[in-house]
């Protein structure tokens, strides 16, 4: 692990960077955060992967339920990762975000993107679909904290979602982007439910390359994607307790 | 009833209670992991007119794949086409030894679901819907 060059605790959260960096203009903070379909872990994680991005901060989470360490390469790492490169930075996390912290992460995400000059915070969002079995292209819908983020996704040659419910933290990071004036734009992918949807991801992550100006290839992604589903069960069903306890429409009998 | 005859039937309820703990612990079945089995990830839908269970079965074998139906449980078994470590999925270090080699799991019924009628539709990713009608209960 390298030296951390700045830290920063809030209500229970510690975000440390490891490095100085400057992002390139415009410069895009795709959030990765475990929801429906693991759809903006896996963006997240393929982006990370194929555009080479660079460990460059991380945010512990100080009360986190269940009381996990992760470790890797012998080291104690934080739960939620940020890489960057050019203009490009990811966030991608390795445990569901609890409910009780959500608010915190979301002020902490904006002030971070307000302070490293993002142009752009993009949402990546799984929307649980029933009919997803039937579907061969997870659709990809889009909505904007505010106009800059409107110009942007008139671009993309998607629908907007109109109405419905967004829920977790996506919905607390958007709801304090409109509040700070920040860009959010959120994209949504149809996807299952409960299994991680590494094709709803491939749908996202080829709107995004439209978004970002430069190319995603996701040909590696749909090709592993059967090993993802694999490795991601237990992160899912982590999730999806997680998202159990936020409420929320469910069209679930039991699981 | 004499002192002797309350002790001896002390005993004989003693040894039948002891019979009986061992048997049910014969009946428990060994942890998965212990033979080489994953647990699929699946959801069930309730319509009107049916149960609707999903399955991923990510990396099956598709020529492997068993469902069956009795009255009170779905049993859902493949074989993995590449077998696949514990650290593989769990990112550890810790049970590195642990390898699977298929996917089994049973789930739970409702009392008005009707097995004979039972559907099985495999996907090419690998995700099988299961539809099982539910019976009119007049």
């Amino acid at each position: 692990m390298p030296g951390i060059v700045y830290e920063e605790s809030v209500d229970g959260l510690t975000l440390m960077e490891y490095s100085e960096f400057e992002l390139k203009k415009p410069s895009f903070f795709v959030l990765g955060l475990p929801d429906t379909g693991l759809v903006g872990v896996i963006s997240a994680n393929h982006i990370v992967e194929s555009m080479g991005l660079q460990e460059v901060a991380g945010i512990d989470i100080e009360a986190l339920m269940p009381p996990v360490a992760v470790i890797s390469k012998g080291e104690v790492r934080p739960p939620l990762r940020i890489y960057a490169r050019d203009n490009i930075m990811a966030l991608t996390a390795e445990t569901p975000v609890p409910a009780a912290v959500i608010p915190v992460l979301a002020r902490l995400i904006i002030d971070y993107s307000i302070r490293k000059g993002v142009d752009y915070i993009v949402s990546v969002v799984g929307i649980a679909t029933p009919n997803r079995m039937n579907m061969d292209k997870p659709n990809v819908y889009w909505i904007a904290s505010n106009e800059k983020a409107r110009e942007l996704a008139l671009k993309l040659g998607i629908e907007a979602f109109s109405n419905g419910y967004l829920v977790g933290p996506y919905a607390l990071i958007l709801k304090q982007a409109i509040r700070k004036r920040v860009t959010n734009l959120v994209l949504l992918a149809d996807a299952y439910v409960e299994f991680p949807d590494p094709e709803a991801a491939a749908s996202v992550l080829t709107v995004l390359s439209k978004a970002i100006g430069s190319e995603i290839d996701v040909k590696k992604l749909l090709e592993q994607a059967e090993m993802i589903r694999v490795r991601m069960r237990g992160l899912m069903k982590k999730t999806k307790e997680t998202m159990a306890e936020m409420g929320g429409p469910s069209p679930l009998l039991y699981a | 009833m004499s002192f002797e005859e309350i002790r001896r039937r002390i005993e004989r309820i003693h040894r039948k209670i002891m019979e009986e703990l061992e048997r049910s612990f014969e009946e428990v079945p060994a942890p998965t992991w212990l033979h080489e089995s994953m647990r699929p990830l699946y959801t069930v839908y309730q319509s009107p007119d049916a149960y609707i269970v999903l399955v991923d079965l990510a990396g099956a074998d598709t020529s492997s794949i068993e469902v069956k139906a009795t009255e009170n449980k779905l049993i859902i078994k493949a074989s993995l086409e590449k077998e696949v470590r514990f650290s593989d999925v769990y990112g550890t270090m810790i049970g590195q030894d642990v390898v699977f080699r298929q996917y089994e799991h049973e789930i739970p019924l409702p009392p008005d679901a009707d097995p004979s009628g039972i559907k099985v539709n495999v996907r090419p990713n690998k995700i099988i819907e299961i539809r099982i009608p539910r019976r009119k209960i007049t």
